[in-house]
């Protein structure tokens, strides 16, 4: 049984159960997700044993509490990656159903939480940062208190970003922030300290703590 | 043979020079440019090699004018060899510079400095794998312990060689780049810098303009940021490979102290006050000892000489320019660069930036600003000099009003030689808070009338070192050469020129003019006027000229303690001396020149007239 295996037959049992409220027949899930009866046999045997289905007796079989989380988490992977795909890159709805299905299985957490917060972020502030500031979901440097280990995600407009990349801020870095005065930040890059004021650590945006 | 050090600030490239080249140091400007670039001799099998002390840099594609320098005189080949002088405590930061110059395909050496701190650190650096990495030979040393210096000339002229190492950028750039070569024939680097807008052969620049256009539209970052990051990502992959780190406890706790609101603050304003006292307190006694010295050896014999009197007017006036130029920049101002020395090469002076950032945003400038306002305690001259490195046009217009009210140190001995000596030491305190407060003001109100973008400080925090004296000691000298060079010559042509109007009567009528004013409103001898046009050479030529005119040294007998109050009221605030206006004008164009001194006249005559009409209405 591979990851897509698994989770196919997860996601069409949660269907199932959700349009029939009953458990499914394995010849439902066979042509829900078109693999040969054999194989949906031995796929629900190895469910079974790792306790994520339960087997009724009656040709029945249901998702376990263990079952029902896995199911959610794949269908949730499944409709950032549609989303993203449908309306950040405008691909069809039948494509990106379709890509979601098979990319769902080998996305990694990390990407899909970030994925969220790129669709979150930018639900927010469609016209960009510098006019709704507040509104949107970035964090900058300037945010940040005494103490925090924060890495950098973008640095944004002119000015000094020359200075800074060359002084090692770049996105992608871990900053440390040591010292705080009012607004001005002693930070630590690359075990150099370097004092910016509150302008320029406005301009450093930092990755939001998920 | 020629060879330049280059390097990041603060990685002791200097002591490095100083140790190679011993005295005998020249101080050149690049022309064009405002940027001192050191020279000096070093002998190899009694062959003289000559070396190079570049400025500072971080990067050589920066915008500053050091790194624009910095990047012609390499694109330009100027040298045999370079050496590279990294910081091997920060060697990841470090790295960096050396991938970039490695890019120019130039002979060089990467010396490893600090390898004592590195230690202390528990870092350990494999010298031969990075070596073999960048293909360079690795040199580690410690210049403040003299250790491997010796050896850093005969590697450099002899084992010198182009590096191997290429950073791997971005696919896409690595194309631009590829493409750019084969159209234009111009090699890697200068392809490279074209991507970033930076070079000369315009055919070249504008097909990459397209193309980093392309590229900026496909990344959505800048290229600059693109090829920072990856050499970033390069330095951290070497980096990871030479340097093993055992974990050693980390010490900061002199920082804990100085970087924070409490006691930071208190410890920043008593460093400062305390070197005020001692530049006032050694100075004085310096300054006595000189103008006796040439009131005995020079004055006294010209006067007995009796000489025609057109030429005793030009000698007098000769000397006493001499007198003033030495009694003054000796012993105040080299005192006061010595002690600003020692400020800089420990690290606290960019404490001093971090504490002052947030009071300095009120007048619109930033922690930066602080350095050339310190600097100008001791003379406004190079303090005017020193605004270019603080940013944006208007930040260094605001800067420029401000320090020329900064009281330097020619401003200290009128407070002190005629309110100190004849009205008391509160009184003379009085002047300063007066003056303070000013500045405060005049900074309030520049920033809200002040155009243009105000972009913020960026500045390096160094640990905190012990100086060497050899370092202090060049430094003071080379700032106190700069003003003698700059200063000197004006003070010598303007002194004479006042003396040939006081020979042909011209004063008397100035004065005659002057009176009303002097008289009416401020309530002053007329002869003030003469004094106060002096104070226009250098400012404490107000008193002694005053001293002069009165024809006694102890001026009570003369004046009143109310007008001598407002004369060093008015004399301090009044019009920047002779050589600041020619800096103001050098460094920031006429326009910002004649309004400083409108603007500086204005305030001293208004404030002059308010002390006089308050002290009518009280008394």
């Amino acid at each position: 049984m591979d990851i897509a295996e698994r989770e196919d037959t997860l996601l069409s049992l949660m269907r199932n159960a959700r349009m029939t409220g009953n458990g499914a027949k394995h010849a439902d899930i066979a042509s829900y997700t078109g693999f040969s009866d054999q194989k949906i046999v031995s796929i629900l045997h190895d469910l079974v044993l790792s306790g994520e289905v339960t087997d009724k007796g009656d040709g029945t079989y249901h998702l376990s509490n263990a079952g029902v989380i896995a199911a959610e988490t794949v269908m949730r992977r499944h409709n950032i990656l549609e989303t993203f795909l449908q309306e950040m890159l405008g691909m069809d709805h039948e494509d990106a159903h379709a890509q979601a299905c098979t990319m769902e299985h080998h996305t990694s957490d990390d990407t899909i939480n970030r994925l969220r917060r790129f669709l979150k972020g930018s639900d927010e502030c469609p016209t960009g940062c510098q006019r709704q500031r507040r509104r949107c979901s970035f964090k900058s440097l300037a945010d940040c208190s005494q103490g925090d280990e924060v890495r950098i995600d973008a640095i944004r407009g002119c000015g000094r970003g020359g200075r800074l990349a060359d002084l090692g801020l770049v996105p992608g870095e871990l900053v440390t922030i040591k010292q705080r005065m009012s607004d001005t930040l002693l930070i630590r890059v690359k075990d150099c300290d370097i004092a910016i004021s509150p302008e320029v650590a406005r301009s450093v945006l930092v990755e939001v703590a998920p | 043979m020629k060879i330049g050090l280059i390097g990041n600030p603060n990685v002791g490239k200097s002591l490095i020079f100083s140790h190679l080249t011993g005295i005998g140091v020249e101080v050149s400007n690049y022309p064009g440019t405002t940027v001192d670039i050191l020279s000096g001799i070093s002998c190899l099998n009694r062959l003289p090699v000559e070396i190079i002390d570049l400025p500072g840099i971080y990067s050589l594609d920066g915008e500053g004018d050091e790194e624009r320098l910095v990047l012609d005189l390499v694109l330009k080949k100027n040298f045999d060899a370079l050496i590279v002088v990294l910081d091997a405590a920060h060697l990841e930061r470090n790295l960096y510079l050396l991938l970039q110059v490695l890019e120019h395909h130039l002979p060089m050496v990467a010396v490893l400095n600090m390898a004592d701190e590195a230690e202390k650190q528990g870092i350990l650096i494999d010298t031969e794998e990075l070596s073999r990495l960048t293909g360079v030979p690795v040199l580690l040393t410690a210049a403040t312990i003299g250790k491997n210096i010796a050896e850093i000339i005969p590697i450099a002229t002899e084992k010198a060689s182009v590096g191997t190492y290429q950073v791997a950028y971005d696919r896409h750039i690595e194309g631009a780049v590829r493409t750019l070569m084969r159209v234009s024939g111009a090699p890697r680097v200068c392809s490279l810098l074209a991507l970033q807008g930076i070079g000369t052969d315009t055919s070249l620049l504008e097909a990459a303009k397209t193309i980093a256009e392309e590229i900026e539209e496909e990344h959505r970052m800048p290229v600059s940021s693109l090829l920072a990051g990856n050499r970033h990502h390069g330095a951290a992959e070497i980096y990871h490979q030479v340097a093993s780190r055992t974990q050693v406890k980390e010490m900061r706790g002199v920082d804990n102290w100085l970087l924070t609101p409490f006691p930071g603050v208190l410890i920043m304003v008593s460093i400062l006050l305390s070197m005020l006292l001692t530049v006032f307190f050694v100075g004085s006694f310096f300054e006595e000892l000189i103008v006796e010295a040439f009131e005995v050896g020079a004055i006294i014999p010209l006067q007995a000489a009796n000489l025609d009197p057109l030429v005793y007017a030009l000698l007098f006036s000769l000397v006493i320019a001499i007198q003033a130029g030495l009694g003054i920049a000796f012993p105040f101002v080299f005192t006061f660069y010595l002690l600003m020395s020692i400020v800089e090469d420990t690290g606290y002076m960019s404490r001093i930036a971090f504490l002052a950032d947030r009071i300095m945003h009120r007048f619109g400038l930033h922690g930066q600003a602080i350095i050339p306002m310190v600097l100008g305690l001791g003379c406004n001259v190079p303090a005017i000099m020193a605004i270019r490195q603080i940013g944006t046009k208007r930040e260094r217009h605001i800067a420029a009003f401000l320090i020329t009210m900064v009281p330097c140190s020619a401003r200290t001995v009128i407070i002190a030689g005629i309110v100190g000596v004849f009205v008391g030491l509160y009184a003379a305190l009085s002047i300063y808070l007066i003056i303070f407060v000013l500045i405060l003001l005049s900074g309030l109100v520049l920033s809200k009338i002040t155009t243009g973008t105000q972009l913020g400080m960026v500045l390096e925090v160094p640990p905190l070192r012990i100086p060497s004296p050899v370092m202090v000691f060049t430094r003071a000298w080379i700032h106190i050469r700069e003003f003698l060079v700059i200063a000197m010559p004006l003070l010598i042509i303007s002194s004479i020129f006042l003396g040939l109007l006081g020979f042909y009567g011209i004063l008397d009528i100035f004065e005659e003019i002057t009176a009303p004013v002097m008289t009416g409103i401020l309530g002053l001898p007329p002869f003030a006027s003469t004094s106060l046009l002096f104070g226009i050479l250098r400012k404490e030529m107000a008193f002694e000229t005053l001293v002069v005119l009165a024809g006694t040294a102890n001026l009570t007998e003369v004046m009143t303690q109310l007008q001598l109050y407002i004369f060093a009221l008015v004399s301090t605030l009044f019009i920047p001396c002779i050589s600041t206006i020619a800096v103001l004008y050098r460094e920031q164009g006429l326009k910002t020149a004649i309004q400083i001194s409108l603007y500086t006249v204005m305030l001293g005559f208004s404030v002059g007239a308010l002390a006089y009409w308050i002290s009518t209405i009280a008394l």
